[in-house]
């Protein structure tokens, strides 16, 4: 066994252009997919992360069915030990309780407009959201006691003709049924970039409409953020334990952001097999850059094939050899690709570049689209693995081919081919 | 010779129409028992209850419609916490006037198919009332039993012009002054959505009309509601001043 390693890797150098460019073109090819999945990677993470900074937090806590029918009559009962225990929990970093409810919001009799109007903590949210950032081209994010402050986006803003210190009027249902209404003020005006933010959400203070819609110490949502993604699973599991069970009074429901944000996922999953469908193209091109040289080598090797199963070499350990030689040629032309791909990944990530410094116009587009606005790719090693199995198979796969020539002939026959 | 000619072609014209239905063309039915239950005004007063699974409310109110001039005016009487909120009809537009912040506001087009004072019937119920005449084709389909009473079935398909959220809608009238039962409303996947039944008919205001008119929603996420819509009093076609249906008058404090 390992002699024909050995000598699989000694016949692979005996012709060290030919390998070196393989190995060459392999390592690029690799290197390639490396890098464009890490970029990838960071794009999305980064479009998650504004999601879930932008709104829904990387968790949500409902009451059961809210998520299907966004109702008051779905308005989850809270204590404040609640929102404290999960405070509580290991790597959560925000906890904020919502109120939500579809209103009719106007400024003036005439300028009006259907929106979401979400009643938080101003603090517990601004510790968790985009509202501690300037976002803000007018006024700013609501103070903890501005029980009767708003912000809106500039869209709404725009439309409804309002600016900081106007006053709004808001129109809605309250939980028992009866009509409720507010006269509001704009504290501050935002930009997200994310149509249904910018042009249909008033944000308010979550004491207001508990008062008004007669949902005291209720809230629809409580949104929690965590300091790692991978933590998620870990954070739902705890309060699965602590909150599913128990009184069956009030049915809880915990979801991660993949459910809160399915379009958002739709577009990452649309994007990535996008993505995918290039790169295993890539590899397969490379892959025939191996066959071609394995292939190549067997047919130049007629002759000492032949002479080795005349002396005595089985067909079995000749199928072999050529196996491993295709094998080192792969592995190191992987390897190669690999490091350089995960080296650059990790460095890159280390200096991310934002396209903001690449002009103003870079910004402003993804501004505009609500794009991330820096590259800085993920390494992910686990995905470099699965890339590399895969590239190893096909190797494997295609050199059979080879492999089948180099002992399809009896030794005399072999000799006379060359 | 042409007097001859045009006196035969009308004979045989009014031959087709009497022979029709014995009686009138489902259009004219409709016609008809919307002019009797609307007048061209009507004011009185009357009583909605919503019921849903979580909560039940009953509001009274005083309103005035103008079915000609396509407008109306409600106000709420009663309970307290809703008193004086009041609703402007005037044309495709609605405003919603609210007490407690003294401020009226319009209701935008996105929002006509929400529910009317948190009730089953939509803003836009109330905007497109007036076009049951014009903006359906009538057939008179069946004739069939109802609780006991024969009715006539008659189908309502929009007009393609016609800005009507409905499939179709189908009325079942009183043979008698064509009057409604039952109106099933359809959605345009051709499911029944939801049924209005009216009953208690009663002579008021000098007509018979039906006192007691039960909005039910059949769809899922309705289930368990229902609105019911009781008049107490009603006046048919007396003068009502141009001034009630002004937004002076839904920003007056009462």
């Amino acid at each position: 066994m390992r002699v024909l390693l050995t000598l699989a890797w000694r016949n692979v150098w005996r012709n060290t252009r030919r390998t070196t460019l393989t190995i060459a073109a392999l390592a690029v090819a690799m290197f390639l997919v490396v890098v464009m999945s890490g970029m990838n990677n960071g794009q999305y993470a980064q479009a998650i992360e504004m999601g879930v900074r932008r709104s829904t937090g990387h968790i949500q806590v409902h009451r059961k069915g809210y998520w299907d029918e966004k109702t008051l009559k779905h308005a989850l009962l809270i204590a404040d030990a609640d929102t404290a225990s999960m405070r509580a929990i290991p790597h959560v970093t925000g906890v904020s309780a919502k109120l939500a409810v579809d209103a009719l919001v106007g400024a003036g009799s005439e300028n009006t407009v259907g929106a979401q109007v979400i009643g938080v903590a101003p603090s517990a949210e601004a510790a968790m959201t985009v509202f501690s950032e300037p976002i803000f081209s007018e006024g700013g994010f609501l103070a903890d006691g501005d029980t009767t402050g708003v912000v809106i986006g500039y869209a709404m803003a725009r439309n409804l003709g309002a600016g900081v210190g106007d006053t709004l009027s808001l129109l809605t249902q309250a939980r028992d049924g009866s009509m409720a209404a507010a006269l509001v003020a704009v504290k501050g005006i935002f930009q997200v970039s994310e149509p249904e933010m910018d042009g249909y959400t008033v944000i308010a203070h979550l004491a207001l409409m508990q008062e008004i819609l007669a949902a005291e110490g209720r809230a629809t949502a409580i949104a929690l953020t965590v300091d790692d993604h991978r933590a998620v699973e870990g954070v739902m599991a705890v309060l699965a334990r602590r909150f599913l069970t128990g009184d069956g009074a009030q049915q809880w429901e915990v979801m991660s952001y993949e459910e809160l944000l399915p379009v958002l996922m739709q577009t990452i999953a649309f994007d990535n097999a996008g993505g995918a469908i290039f790169e295993i193209l890539l590899l397969v091109v490379i892959v025939f850059g191996i066959l071609n040289t394995v292939l190549m080598s067997v047919l130049e090797r007629f002759h000492e094939f032949g002479v080795m199963m005349a002396l005595g070499t089985r067909r079995r350990t000749i199928a072999a050899m050529v196996f491993f030689e295709a094998i080192c040629l792969s592995v190191v032309g992987l390897a190669i690709g690999n490091v350089l791909g995960y080296l650059l990944n990790r460095w890159w990530a280390a200096h991310p570049i934002s396209l903001l410094s690449l002009g103003k116009g870079y910004g402003s587009v993804g501004e505009t689209l609500g794009y991330p606005l820096v590259i800085a790719p993920v390494a992910d090693v686990h995905q470099q693995a699965v890339w590399s199995a895969l590239m190893l198979g096909m190797t494997l796969a295609v050199v059979v081919w080879p492999v089948w020539t180099a002992v399809r002939f009896r030794p005399v026959e072999a000799i006379r081919q060359a | 010779m042409r007097g001859m000619l045009i006196l035969g072609i009308s004979a045989a014209l009014v031959g087709t129409i009497s022979s029709a239905a014995e009686t009138l063309t489902a259009r004219e039915m409709i016609r008809r028992a919307d002019e009797q239950m609307r007048g061209t005004t009507s004011q009185g007063e009357a009583e909605m209850t919503i019921i849903t699974p979580e909560w039940r409310r009953t509001m009274t109110m005083r309103f005035w419609e103008d079915a000609r001039g396509d407008k109306a005016f409600v106000r709420i009487l009663s309970p307290a916490k809703d008193r004086g909120t009041a609703t402007l009809k005037l044309g495709n537009e609605i405003w919603t006037y609210m007490p407690s912040i003294e401020r009226s506001m319009k209701i935008p087009p996105s929002m006509m198919h929400q529910g009317w004072m948190g009730s089953d019937f939509t803003n836009d119920d109330m905007v497109k009332s007036s076009s049951v005449v014009d903006d359906y084709e009538h057939s008179l389909t069946d004739t069939t039993q109802l609780d006991g009473e024969t009715v006539y079935v008659i189908t309502m398909v929009p007009k393609e012009e016609a800005a009507v959220v409905w499939g179709k809608i189908v009325y079942y009238a009183r043979t008698t002054d064509y009057l409604p039962l039952r109106e099933d409303f359809y959605d345009e996947d051709s499911v029944l959505v939801r049924r209005m039944t009216l009953t208690e008919f009663r002579q008021m205001g000098g007509r018979v009309i039906p006192m007691l008119m039960t909005l039910t929603p059949l769809t899922e996420e309705k289930k368990g509601h229902e609105t019911i819509f009781r008049y107490f009093s009603i006046e048919f076609n007396a003068n009502i001043s141009e001034s009630v249906f002004t937004r002076a008058n839904l920003e007056r404090a009462r």
